[in-house]
């Protein structure tokens, strides 16, 4: 079985702007004509056909819905190397502000600053708001290089943030 | 064309050729049957009208078992050759068993634990098997009919080896498992299908022996497990346990060496337990002499004990709404499964923590059994026309590979809805290297010594090439019953690499194959002659399939793959003639092997067309 294209696969454009219950609803109809639970009493290998259907759809389904891994896909599908280009195209300035971020994440979790971890979760965040509508557009205007870039900074937000959101939640439940 | 059958409007065609399937809840206190009689789903009771089956099993010799109400009737006086709550040991090795303080003499067999009673020494899947067989027989003796299949219920936190274990049980008890089913998602699908209910539903499934919490979203007949999170050691058995640690330190005894006694004090607690979720206060007589013969307690005293154990329970809840991302008040309603939700405290802690009255419309101890057989009954295809749902439904731990140092690489993360896969690539480092091995871990931890280790997978037969040119990639798969398949192809050449699996806990297939062929050995002459009429029937089944495949797709087929297909026929039907079971079956084997890339590819072409179909009439 090849890879079929995840867009297409729920009859959508591709696009990074997309409706996100339409998606849902799509997603839903599909896996129930193709889900194991429709095949039960099938043969091994039509099972096995069935169960690959399926996981692609499930597949499909958590790289469209969720932004960064969307827009990933989107640049991907555009010939793009994401994964290879990260090292490249961070800049200093935005590593060293990395790195300021984290020594305050730690000293703020030492402190149990509870009022210090919450605003800079709201600075975190409204970034990742800054750096995901800046790839979005950079993806619509087709401008591959730089929504890379912009993409590698966002990816790197990202995962900042579930740190942050992990600190938080282990002060909530230790008080 | 066949003819058409036409039946009475709710009657079920042919009452003979209905597909019965039923649902089982193997718990670890008790377990049900239940099946949809009559377009209803109901619990089947035993001949004197009991729902629920005690999980207990006593040998009086390696073939002669007691199950149930007889067996936990020994429990009292042989206290160690009685097997209760056996679930705990599924898929357990025996350094395992000995964590769980459960009072039975374990050994070592192969990676499983084994338990050794006065008369035989049996696996915990035997044991298992033993429970399951007993319910086959009663739901084949109510419902008269042969069972085309069961959904077997398993805690939504159970690992890879518990599943499989609650599998090969069922293998051995002759069930056809159509599917394992999560118990808080089958809770859901027997309260959603109750109440038509749409929105984030929480199931709060505390049992005899483990808990889950299970957070779904339910629209237009779909049941979407969001995320999952629980304990499998965290039941009612460890309220119990902690009654009989607070009066044993009151009196100044210790009975933890004396498993009799120990055994007859937990009973008393599980019985002053349930008094108190009615009185508040309660005193049982324990059938020990001196300063325990009898232990009361008030309600207020029992609170104290068991609030840490329900404490415990609401951090797992609180893990699965941070996975899901949701808050408390997106929550639209909490169920509330297994018998030890009766107990108040664990109620009034559960409305706190929700900020909502849980639902307890239905019983808690059938809800499970229930939710299983309806499954079941839509699974064997018996479904009417506009009774459908789907059912979605995650891996509750993730999976992950060791690298070096120990650590822990996660390949499939914990609430990815299942099926799922995920492809990951290795290459060699040595010359001529041939094999590779992968060690495959499950949990959340970043070293491999804090992860559940799951099995060890040997890839044979990579084409010798120099270090780091081959380029291996593996696929791990979990499958709608969240367990684990691992294949391996070299990218360069297109070989497919050969893997074997070393499971860490638990049976190989290898044991498991042997039991089945044990069973068959002392198998009396009628039961011989019904594998052969079901071998005959299934072999028939083939052939007609395989005919009506081919005057439909042929087309998929050269000439090559065609004439061998007919060849392979062509000795199917001389076999039938024989009566030989060994010879049908391997016919049937080589007929299959031949066919099934031309069903794949049928299958393939099928879905495709309903796929596309699909989107090109919503266009």
């Amino acid at each position: 079985m090849t890879q079929a294209n995840f867009f297409e696969l729920f009859g959508l454009a591709p696009s990074f702007s997309i409706d996100a219950s339409a998606l849902d609803a799509q997603w839903k109809a599909r896996a129930a004509q193709v889900h194991p639970d429709r095949f039960v009493n099938a043969s091994a290998p039509e099972k096995r056909v069935a169960m690959q259907w399926s996981t692609q759809l499930n597949e499909a389904y958590r790289v469209l819905r969720d932004p960064l891994q969307r827009a990933k896909y989107l640049c991907e599908l555009a010939g793009q190397d994401v994964a290879e280009s990260a090292s490249r195209t961070l800049g200093m300035a935005f590593l060293s502000q990395q790195m300021e971020w984290r020594e305050a994440l730690e000293n703020l979790e030492a402190a149990h600053d509870g009022v210090g971890l919450a605003a800079l979760l709201t600075q975190v965040q409204a970034d990742r708001t800054q750096c995901q509508t800046q790839t979005s557009q950079l993806i619509e205007q087709r401008d591959w290089v730089q929504a890379v870039k912009c993409l590698n900074e966002w990816m790197f937000i990202e995962k900042f943030l579930k740190e942050v959101q992990a600190v938080k939640r282990a002060q909530a439940a230790t008080e | 064309m066949a003819l058409l059958q036409i039946s009475e409007p709710d009657a079920s065609p042919i009452p003979h050729h209905r597909k019965v399937a039923v649902g089982i809840d193997l718990g670890t206190t008790h377990s049900l049957v239940a099946a949809v009689r009559h377009s209803v789903a109901e619990v089947l009771p035993d001949a004197q009208g009991r729902a629920l089956m005690p999980s207990a099993v006593y040998y009086h010799s390696a073939d002669e078992v007691v199950v149930g109400h007889d067996a936990l009737a020994m429990q009292e006086s042989k206290p160690l050759d009685t097997l209760v709550s056996i679930k705990r040991l599924m898929g357990k090795s025996r350094a395992d068993a000995l964590i769980t303080g459960m009072p039975y003499h374990f050994e070592d067999m192969g990676n499983s634990v084994a338990i050794a009673t006065k008369n035989a020494t049996v696996t915990p899947v035997k044991v298992a098997a033993q429970i399951l067989l007993s319910l086959r027989e009663r739901a084949q003796e109510t419902l008269g009919d042969d069972l085309v299949g069961a959904v077997i219920t398993v805690p939504a936190y159970f690992d890879d080896a518990q599943r499989q274990a609650t599998r090969d049980a069922a293998r051995l008890a002759g069930l056809n498992v159509l599917r394992l089913l999560n118990e808080p998602t089958a809770a859901a699908i027997a309260y959603g299908l109750d109440n038509s209910s749409e929105g984030v539903y929480a199931v709060y499934d505390l049992g005899g022996g483990t808990f889950d919490l299970s957070l779904l979203r339910l629209t237009q007949g779909v049941f979407e497990v969001v995320s999952t999170g629980g304990d499998t050691a965290l039941g009612g058995d460890d309220f119990d346990a902690a009654i009989v640690q607070t009066v044993c330190q009151q009196a100044g005894l210790n009975f933890s060496e004396q498993p009799q006694q120990q055994r007859h004090l937990l009973m008393a607690a599980r019985r002053l337990r349930e008094q108190l979720s009615v009185n508040d206060q309660a005193s049982v007589q324990t059938g020990l002499d001196g300063a325990l013969a009898s232990i009361s307690m008030t309600r207020a005293e029992f609170e104290v004990l068991a609030a840490p154990l329900i404490k415990r329970s609401l951090s797992c809840a609180q893990r699965a709404l941070d996975d899901a991302e949701l808050s408390l008040d997106q929550v639209q309603g909490v169920v509330m499964v297994g018998g030890a939700t009766r107990m108040p405290i664990v109620q009034q802690m559960v409305k706190h923590f929700f900020g909502r009255e849980p639902l307890v419309n239905l019983n808690p101890d059938e809800v499970v059994a229930i939710g299983a057989a309806l499954q079941a009954n839509l699974l064997a295809g018996n479904r009417h026309p506009g009774e459908d749902w789907l059912l979605l439904d995650v891996t509750p731990l993730s999976l992950g590979l060791e690298t070096m140092g120990g650590l822990v690489e996660t390949i499939i993360p914990r609430n990815s809805t299942i099926p799922v896969a995920r492809g990951q690539e290795f290459t060699t480092y040595r010359d001529g290297q041939t094999a590779l091995a992968i060690h495959v871990v499950q949990g959340e931890r970043d070293l491999v010594s804090e992860c559940r280790s799951l099995a060890r997978f040997e890839l044979r037969g990579i084409p010798p090439m120099v270090a780091g040119s081959a380029r291996i990639r593996v696929t791990f798969q979990v499958d709608a019953d969240g367990l684990l398949n691992v294949s391996a192809q070299e990218q360069a050449s297109g070989t497919q690499a050969e893997v074997t699996v070393k499971p860490s806990h638990g049976l190989t297939d290898e044991q498991i194959t042997q039991m089945l062929q044990d069973s068959v050995a002392g198998a009396d002459e009628d039961a011989k002659l019904r594998m052969l009429r079901e071998e005959q029937v299934q072999a028939t089944q083939l052939m007609e399939s395989i005919t009506a495949a081919l005057a439909q797709d042929s087309n998929l087929l050269n000439a090559d793959e065609l004439s061998q297909i007919e060849a392979q026929m062509a000795n199917m039907r001389v076999q039938l003639e024989t009566e030989s079971v060994d010879a049908l079956r391997a016919a049937v084997k080589s007929l299959s092997a031949c066919t099934d890339d031309f069903a794949a590819r049928r299958m393939d072409r099928s879905i495709r067309q309903a796929l596309t179909g699909r989107s090109l009439n919503e266009i």
